[in-house]
């Protein structure tokens, strides 16, 4: 199989994983998302490899497939959260780059970059990120670039590097209250409960939000 | 627009003042409509709306002032409440009060409100505590770059209101400059193209309804309320739903918020010069040990002691004087003048109109009230309050509140009605059921404590002990077999702002004190009143030995309480306070013996919530749960009561 083939034939995939997500897996549906080019063969292609199922105007992935597409949409998405949160760029500039780190990241630097970004939970446009083996088992083999809010000492400046919520109320409420990527907090107490002092206000959190919050690890910490 | 006409408000011209949250804006108010809303040294003190008509800027106006608010994405009902005020009462001028303190978090609110394309102007608050943290705002540059005039105000001293309601008079529309990525643009085009011709709507309603579909729905639905355009809008809300359902919202905001942040930080960076080095004051240090995990303790309950021995001795001192110089005087000579038995009995008996209608609200419940809300007031003023909410936010957790719940608590102990609005603050349905419950049950108000501590004051400190933990220990078995069946809708989310601690401003604490005087007086003056001439009818009619028989199986069989007892659960369902000067006139007449003193105390403090807190029950939660929680109460304050009893006489 040649190298470009296997790009399109990922591509649809994830497009398929990705109908699967918003509840609206029809053939119809795959055509509006402007599937890759000659999609048609590849769809009876990977019918026949056993990665999804065709009939009745739905398209659906098998086990196989799914277990493939979470793989690929983990890879994609970790890249994404790379690109924004430690590059900084805006969420509409990266979707051609994070495709192209998809298809070049081996596993194993797949799960590096997850515990240095301290196991997203959400890619920047608001998606679930699948769990790797890294994040079940919580390992930290290698020292996370960021860390917890939470765990950082009192007195200490560090720089927020972004919010880990599921609770897109919590995050929201979170920035307008000031707590954004890229400011610089201070922690000033955390028991009974976390006092955190943005640019001269403070904030009082419970430590659970705290724990949401990963803030770029301090130097000698 | 049709739910102007529905609500039949007055088509009057309408100023709305909003900012974020402990900005001032209650100051504004008071020195713009010369009135009075109270004010704190704290978030969320205003959580309802208040208005009033005065002459402003060179007209007759509405000004409105409005809960603070982070944004237009509505988190809770008082935010909701400043969001409805916004959208749908066409203002035709904003005043928005910014927070120099917090100038960025100002300025991504601004950006916010000025999309909304109503006239706007623009004032700086808090200049004179932003100068003294070393803050200084080049605010001729920020005028510039937003293009419109912005007035540095202090308002709590009156400097630069003269300036800013001369801005008012020329206040335009400001198009804030703010670069929205490109997918955010497209967006909102595809937006218009759906809803264009149904609807004419700002660019922020654009985006409110773009980023938070349960607020979109609320505008869409409220500005299409009448019958006949009811599908309208629910096809434009299905067309918007169908376009974005693939989008994610989350990327839309982020990306907004993204881009007002940025848009802030860069403006703040170019105005704003601060002294960095920033030494923490000896109030910073005050607040930090007021919230220490050991030394916040010992400070609390010392303040706890003051207030007892403040209101329960100082208050009863100065009771007693009145009584002595003034009032039983009087009542003496009144008797003295009047020969029929009945008239005097009227006047100035167990019941009389002026006895315990004037004498007793005046002579008893003004002192305590005065040495309570001056104490209160006080710490409000300081910013200590907020601080409690960290101290206990753990010991809440169990049942089901967090550390914000401490707030309208803490309230509570001003006024039960007045706390069950302020639980609007808490975001979920469920927290505001538990807190309100809580309140109900087991928090005195003001005038109540007032007088239950000035009774406890003059008995054995056993008193108090067994009082309050009768009423703790109920608090937390019944909070808990609540949290355990109220259906969780939302984990109750513990962040708030807390204020920094600053000296009192004693202007402000006497004129607040007063103020809330001035509110006990026209208000529960002539319910002392009503309740005497009511009680006057139940005695003279014969009906209240009627009721008496009836329920003396519970009050004197099961609580062991004299039957006089019952006259003040009936003064208590009208009024708490009412009950408790009668209590504490049957303590003083010595008519009741210690154990009898301790029950009831007890059952004062749990029974049922006065009318007016019952009525703001069934505004606020519905029937079904007013009905239940009085009830509820009900029967937990008889057992308990009767329980405590049994107990003490065994030993």
């Amino acid at each position: 199989m040649d190298h470009r083939k296997k790009h399109s034939k990922d591509e649809l995939i994830e497009l398929v994983y990705h109908l699967g997500e918003i509840h609206s897996q029809t053939i119809e549906a795959l055509k509006e998302h402007k599937p890759p080019a000659g999609y048609e063969k590849d769809l009876d292609e990977l019918q026949k490899e056993g990665v999804l199922i065709l009939g009745g105007g739905k398209v659906e992935l098998t086990e196989k497939g799914t277990g493939l597409a979470e793989n690929i949409m983990r890879r994609h998405r970790l890249a994404e959260v790379l690109l924004t949160d430690v590059l900084g760029k805006a969420p509409d500039e990266i979707e051609s780059a994070a495709c192209e780190f998809e298809h070049i990241l081996a596993p194993e630097i797949v799960d590096s970059i997850c515990i240095l970004l301290g196991h997203p939970k959400r890619c920047p446009h608001g998606l679930p990120i699948p769990e790797g083996d890294c994040c079940k088992k919580e390992s930290d083999k290698l020292q996370s670039a960021v860390l917890p809010l939470s765990a950082v000492k009192t007195g200490i400046k560090v720089k927020v590097a972004s919010i880990n919520s599921t609770d897109e109320t919590r995050m929201l409420k979170l920035m307008a209250m000031g707590m954004t990527p890229g400011t610089e907090v201070m922690l000033n107490q955390k028991i009974p409960a976390l006092v955190v002092d943005i640019d001269g206000n403070l904030l009082a959190l419970d430590k659970s939000i705290g724990e949401e919050i990963n803030v770029w690890r301090p130097k000698g910490m | 627009m049709g739910k102007a006409m529905e609500k039949k408000e007055s088509p009057g011209r309408k100023i709305v003042i909003v900012g974020p949250a402990n900005a001032g804006k209650s100051i504004l108010f008071n020195k713009f409509s010369r009135s009075y809303s109270i004010v704190s040294n704290y978030s969320q003190t205003t959580f309802t709306a208040v208005r009033k008509e005065a002459d402003f800027a060179g007209g007759r106006y509405e000004i409105i002032d409005t809960p603070g608010i982070f944004s237009l994405n509505v988190l809770s009902d008082d935010e909701r409440v400043t969001r409805d005020i916004l959208l749908e009462e066409n203002p035709e001028l904003l005043i928005f009060c910014g927070d120099a303190v917090n100038l960025k978090q100002s300025l991504v609110l601004l950006s916010q409100v000025l999309e909304l394309s109503i006239p706007t102007a623009f004032c700086l608050n808090k200049i004179d505590e932003a100068e003294k943290k070393g803050i200084e705002i080049n605010t001729e540059l920020l005028s510039s770059k937003i293009g419109m005039p912005v007035v540095k105000t202090a308002a709590i001293y009156g400097l630069g209101l003269r300036e800013l309601e001369n801005v008012c008079r020329t206040a335009k529309p400001v198009a804030p400059s703010i670069a929205y990525p490109a997918f955010v643009g497209e967006t909102i085009k595809e937006l218009e193209a759906v809803i264009s011709g149904r609807m004419d709507m700002a660019k922020g309603i654009l985006f409110l309804l773009l980023s938070d579909p349960e607020s979109g729905r609320d505008i869409v639905e409220s500005r299409y309320s009448s019958l006949e355009n009811r599908p309208t809008a629910r096809s434009l809300l299905d067309s918007v739903e169908k376009k974005f359902r693939v989008i994610s919202r989350i990327t839309l905001r982020k990306a907004i918020l993204n881009s007002r942040e940025g848009w802030a930080n860069q403006t703040v960076s170019l105005v704003v010069k601060r002294d960095t080095v920033k030494s923490p004051t000896v109030f910073d240090f005050f607040a930090e040990i007021s919230r220490h995990p050991v030394w916040g303790w010992p400070i609390l309950f010392g303040i706890l002691w003051i207030i007892f021995e403040g209101v329960g001795k100082i208050a009863g001192w100065m009771a007693g004087f009145l009584d002595s110089i003034l009032f039983i005087p009087a009542a003496e000579w009144v008797a003295s003048l009047i020969a029929n038995p009945l008239l005097k009995d009227f006047l100035v008996g167990d019941f009389g109109i002026l006895t315990m209608g004037i004498a007793n609200a005046i002579g008893t419940v003004v002192p305590i009230l005065l040495v309570f809300f001056l104490l209160l007031n006080l710490l409000e003023d300081i910013g200590y309050l907020p601080n409690l909410s960290i101290l206990l936010n753990r010991l809440l957790m169990p049942l089901g509140l967090s550390g914000k719940a401490v707030l309208p608590m803490v309230l509570g102990f001003g006024c039960n009605t007045m706390a069950t609005l302020t639980t609007r603050m808490l975001e979920s349905r469920r927290e505001r059921i538990l807190a309100t419950f809580l309140i109900a049950l087991g928090f005195p108000c003001a005038v109540q404590l007032g007088i239950m501590l000035a009774i406890m004051a003059t008995a054995p400190y056993s008193v108090l002990l067994i009082v309050i933990s009768a009423v703790m220990v109920t608090q937390i078995i019944s909070g808990l077999i609540l949290n355990s069946f109220v259906p969780v809708d939302k984990k109750a989310d513990f962040i708030i702002e807390l204020p920094r601690f600053r000296l009192p401003n004693m202007r402000n604490v006497a004129r607040k004190t007063y103020f809330r005087l001035e509110w006990f007086l026209s208000e529960a003056v002539p319910m002392f009143m009503v309740a005497a001439v009511a009680m006057f009818t139940l005695k003279v009619t014969g009906l209240l030995r009627m009721i008496e028989n009836a329920l003396s199986p519970v009050v004197t069989g099961f609580l062991s309480l004299p039957e006089k007892m019952t006259e003040v659960f009936i003064l208590v369902l009208s009024r708490r306070e009412v009950g408790a000067v009668f209590f504490k006139d049957m303590v003083d007449g010595a008519e009741v013996d210690y154990y009898q003193t301790v029950v009831g105390l007890v059952v004062i403090t749990l029974f049922i919530p006065c009318a007016s807190n019952t009525i703001v029950m069934f505004k606020e939660l519905g029937a079904r749960w007013a009905i239940a929680m009085n009830v509820g109460i009900i029967v937990i304050a008889v057992l308990v009561g009767g329980f405590v009893d049994f107990i003490i006489r065994m030993f």
